[in-house]
């Protein structure tokens, strides 16, 4: 049987229904795992109390821990590791998923028999995130970040997520910087949760969400982060093609320029140089043509 | 009867207003107060603070009320109050969209439409009402201060602010067919069809809201709306009027009314223990998320009698002691045809939980989507079946004893609306997708003789004719096929109609369909099928869009069918 795990959950209020009644029983049912140390991290910095049960839950251990600040979803995630310290490997794992009793058990094999394996995604259901993966080696180029398990000395090395991202898309730069770090990804489908995202089943459609303006947001970011400002340009003519409002888009560009200006150019200049080396990997789901244009000078 | 109402008309002069009165006189109509003015927005504030009586009429001058109007106004006081509780609602429409499928929902009569509409059992919630006729509860209004806001004026957009105003104030809005009414005129169409919206209303939509588009009758109404909401998380005070206004609004009401009992019954040989494995896991969930919604137990029918069998189906449920599950043995055993209507015949031999639940049949290997449960309270209802949409997935299964396969595709999504073709001779219902109130079905389940149908086929086809049917626009199910199964199409086709054929014969003789009129409706079927193809069909389809086109076409007819004719030699008149 697997050590213990620890997992780390970003939450709100707003969240702490589905981690009460979906994730913790899913963790207590865990199969194959001796113990997991839960870790609610309250993203909203608020001083309120989320979880109001038992710190004790069958295999279960639940804390909850808050930066004191507003941060997003990488800035969270980098936090509850400095305080965890976690060794050899974490689980981060989104609040409204429902864990298949040999998800970690299976997420963990799969770490252990792949060598200098950085993260392994296990697979949602009843909808799996589109994706193209290795059927034989389960290689990807990307992990989704809603449930995943990471080295601990991979994350270390590479200094955790990027924070800039706020929320969405920092789990394509992860994998994008284990790729080019000599670490591997992995999709591992035995590993299966439960994950009825409001994308497919609960968003309105009269309205935008959080993720469609930080997705678009951090699309253009990451182009400009690996493909310099040419890449910068071609993500701000792929957003304009789509059907948004005129001032949506002026929002996400504000948005981009603003984080650009933040950046430190010097460190992205490691990853430009390596791009060659994992040019299969390394790029744009369905704008692979544009990747290729820009790898080209075109 | 609660018929104490008073009916409220806004003329645009007082011409108008003599008019209006001398007519409901002649008509033997209630007498109706009348005023003169073209501020829809101050009158309905009006009406609502003077009405003496517990709800107002409020009609446009160009409507045509019913003589019975009494009877039909009482009717649908009834059902909204047996709907959304007494206290919970403010106006009823005849026409609207409707809060779950936005779709439109029209129980009125305008210029040019033609067949009269259907029914309705209960009044439907909606997020916009059609302002032609609008049945208001009057002490509602008053006792949670609605009113319409003051900075608005004129007649374009109240019918979709009084609305708004209601949700704000937790009060719901419905549908229903009881105001059916004929609408003489044809509103703003200059307004309604350039899509021009009035700064005055537009500013009131940015201010209060963060929606980009608003459903109405008339289409969508599409503003460039701000995004802070996006950026500043937790800064901007402004909400989504569907899913913050509308569905709180609607799920606290429905959770306060008597708690529903759904019962999960799905059949098993006892092979293929993984997928049974998986169905309890998805009802696990399920039950995690409607905890506070429903009821649910579960039936297992083992479908033969094996001590072995059973044992090891009572070990596996013994995982799921946090689920009532109870194992049944099937009464017949005529193999997988005979799964559905043995699992209910079962039900009624063993155990039947009274007048008032609901039954679900989940067809083996499928399993529920936990994500419709929530809703449950709203949608399902005693006098009708519900029926959710199904989601295809083609598997493959290893032999890890796992309760997930080890590949999946997603396949179709089915859309609950095209089950119901049974009348031109196509039975399109999954068995997973429909719920079914107990009382409803129970008649349903013998034939002719008095013995229990033998096929699933022919009870589904007797659901289709007789019972009312009610499509949600969720996935119930996931229906779930073998991803190498050889794709022998021409097999596969025989099949079907060798279980249609079956099945509409068995009918046929129970009398539920004279063969002769399943013979016109499938002669019809070719012929309207060629004529919706036709060019004439569809150029009145698209003239009819434009209504002042039509108006113009009727005009033009004469000169117009001599001219088609001749150019699409068109035989029959329209």
């Amino acid at each position: 049987m697997n050590d213990r795990i620890t997992v780390f959950c970003s939450v709100s209020k707003s969240e702490m229904e589905t981690v009460e009644s979906w994730l913790i029983p899913s963790l207590m049912l865990q199969k194959g795992v001796s113990g997991i140390e839960l870790y609610l991290v309250n993203y909203t910095g608020k001083n309120d109390r989320l979880y109001g049960g038992d710190a004790r839950r069958g295999i279960v251990s639940v804390h909850e821990i808050n930066k004191g600040s507003p941060c997003g979803f990488g800035e969270a995630h980098n936090y509850a590791f400095a305080t965890a310290n976690p060794s050899p490997c974490f689980l981060i794992v989104n609040p409204d998923v429902y864990m298949h009793e040999y998800a970690i058990h299976e997420l963990m094999n799969a770490m252990d028999k792949g060598g200098r394996v950085a993260i392994v995604e296990a697979r949602q259901l009843p909808y799996e995130h589109p994706k193209g993966y290795d059927e034989k080696t389960g290689e990807t180029p990307w992990a989704s970040g809603c449930c995943i398990l990471v080295n601990s000395a991979f994350f270390n090395e590479v200094r955790g997520f990027d924070e800039l991202f706020w929320m969405y898309v920092e789990d394509v730069d992860l994998s994008w910087r284990a790729w080019l770090s000599g670490y591997r990804v992995l999709y591992h489908p035995p590993a299966a949760v439960y994950h009825f995202t409001g994308h497919y089943f609960s968003y309105n459609r009269y309205r935008y969400y959080t993720e469609y303006f930080w997705s678009a947001r951090n699309f253009i970011y990451i182009m400009y982060k690996y493909w310099g400002r040419r890449g910068m340009r071609r993500g701000i003519r792929i957003l304009k093609r789509l059907e948004y409002a005129p001032g949506y888009i002026k929002e996400v560009i504000a948005s981009v320029k603003e984080v650009k200006r933040r950046v430190d150019t010097r460190s992205l200049r490691g990853y430009r140089r390596n791009l060659g080396k994992q040019r299969d990997r390394i790029a744009i789901s369905d704008f692979n043509v544009y990747n290729k244009k820009i790898s080209n000078g075109e | 009867m609660k018929d104490n109402f008073v009916i409220y008309i806004l003329c645009p002069d007082n011409e108008g207003v003599r008019k209006k009165e001398v007519l409901f006189a002649e008509l033997g109509l209630p007498a109706p107060r009348v005023r003169a003015g073209t501020d829809y927005y101050a009158f309905i504030n009006s009406a609502i603070a003077e009405c003496p009586e517990e709800y107002a009429l409020l009609c446009h001058d160009d409507v045509v009320v019913p003589a019975n109007i009494r009877e039909q106004v009482a009717c649908s006081i009834g059902k909204a109050d047996a709907e959304f509780g007494a206290d919970n609602w403010a106006f009823i429409g005849n026409a609207g969209i409707d809060s779950l499928n936005y779709r439109a929902l029209r129980f009125v009569k305008d210029p040019g439409e033609g067949p009269l509409p259907w029914t309705n059992i209960r009044p439907y919630p909606a997020v916009h009402l059609d302002g032609n006729l609008l049945l208001v509860n009057a002490g509602n209004c008053k006792k949670r201060g609605f009113a319409m806001p003051s900075e608005l004026t004129g007649t374009y957009g109240y019918d979709l602010v009084l609305v708004m105003e209601s949700y704000m104030k937790g009060l719901v809005c419905g549908i229903d067919s009881a105001l059916f009414a004929i609408h003489e005129g044809i509103g703003d169409e200059e307004a309604c069809g350039n899509g021009r919206i009035e700064p005055g209303l537009l500013d009131y939509l940015k201010k209060r809201f963060i929606n980009h588009s608003f459903v109405t009758l008339r289409g969508l109404i599409s503003i460039d709306n701000t995004i802070d909401y996006l950026i500043k998380i937790g800064t901007d005070p402004r909400k989504c009027f569907y899913t913050h206004w509308v569905q709180p609004t609607l799920a606290g009401i429905y959770s306060r009314k008597e708690r529903k009992k759904v019962h999960l019954v799905t059949v098993t040989d006892g092979t293929r223990d993984e997928r049974m494995r998986r169905f309890l896991d998805s009802v696990r969930i399920a039950a995690a998320i409607g905890a506070g919604a429903v009821d649910i137990a579960v039936h297992l029918i083992l479908n033969r009698e094996d001590p072995a069998v059973r044992d090891r189906l009572s070990a596996m449920v013994a995982e799921y002691n946090d689920l009532p599950i109870r194992i049944g043995v099937a009464i017949q055993q005529c193999g997988r045809d005979a799964e559905l209507v043995s699992a209910f015949a079962t039900m009624l031999q063993d155990h039947i939980d009274g007048n008032e639940c609901y039954y679900w049949f989940v067809r083996r290997d499928d399993f529920v989507m936990p994500s419709i449960f929530p809703y449950f309270p709203q949608i399902l209802h005693q006098s009708m079946v519900t029926a959710g949409d199904i989601q295809f997935f083609n598997e493959r299964w290893d032999d890890s004893g796992r309760s997930v396969p080890s590949l999946v595709r997603r396949g179709e999504r089915l859309d609950s609306r095209t089950y119901c073709t049974g009348l031109v001779g196509k039975q399109n219902m999954p068995a997973s997708g429909l719920i079914y109130p107990v009382r409803l079905i129970k008649d349903l389940l013998y034939d002719e003789n008095g013995a229990i149908s033998q096929y699933d086929d022919v009870f589904l086809m007797r659901i289709a004719f007789r019972a009312a049917v009610d499509t949600v626009p969720f996935v119930a199910a996931g229906m779930c096929g073998n991803l190498d199964q050889d794709k022998d199409d021409e097999m596969k086709a025989l099949q079907e109609s060798f279980r249609q054929a079956t099945a509409v014969s068995r009918f046929i003789k129970a009398g539920i369909m004279r063969k002769i009129e399943y013979d016109y409706l499938n002669y019809l079927h070719d012929d309207m099928e060629k004529a919706r193809q036709s060019i004439p069909y569809q150029f009145m389809q698209a003239l009819m869009k434009k209504k002042w086109l039509y108006s113009s076409f009727e005009k033009m007819k004469p000169l117009a069918m001599s001219a088609l004719r001749f150019f699409f030699k068109i035989k029959d008149r329209w």
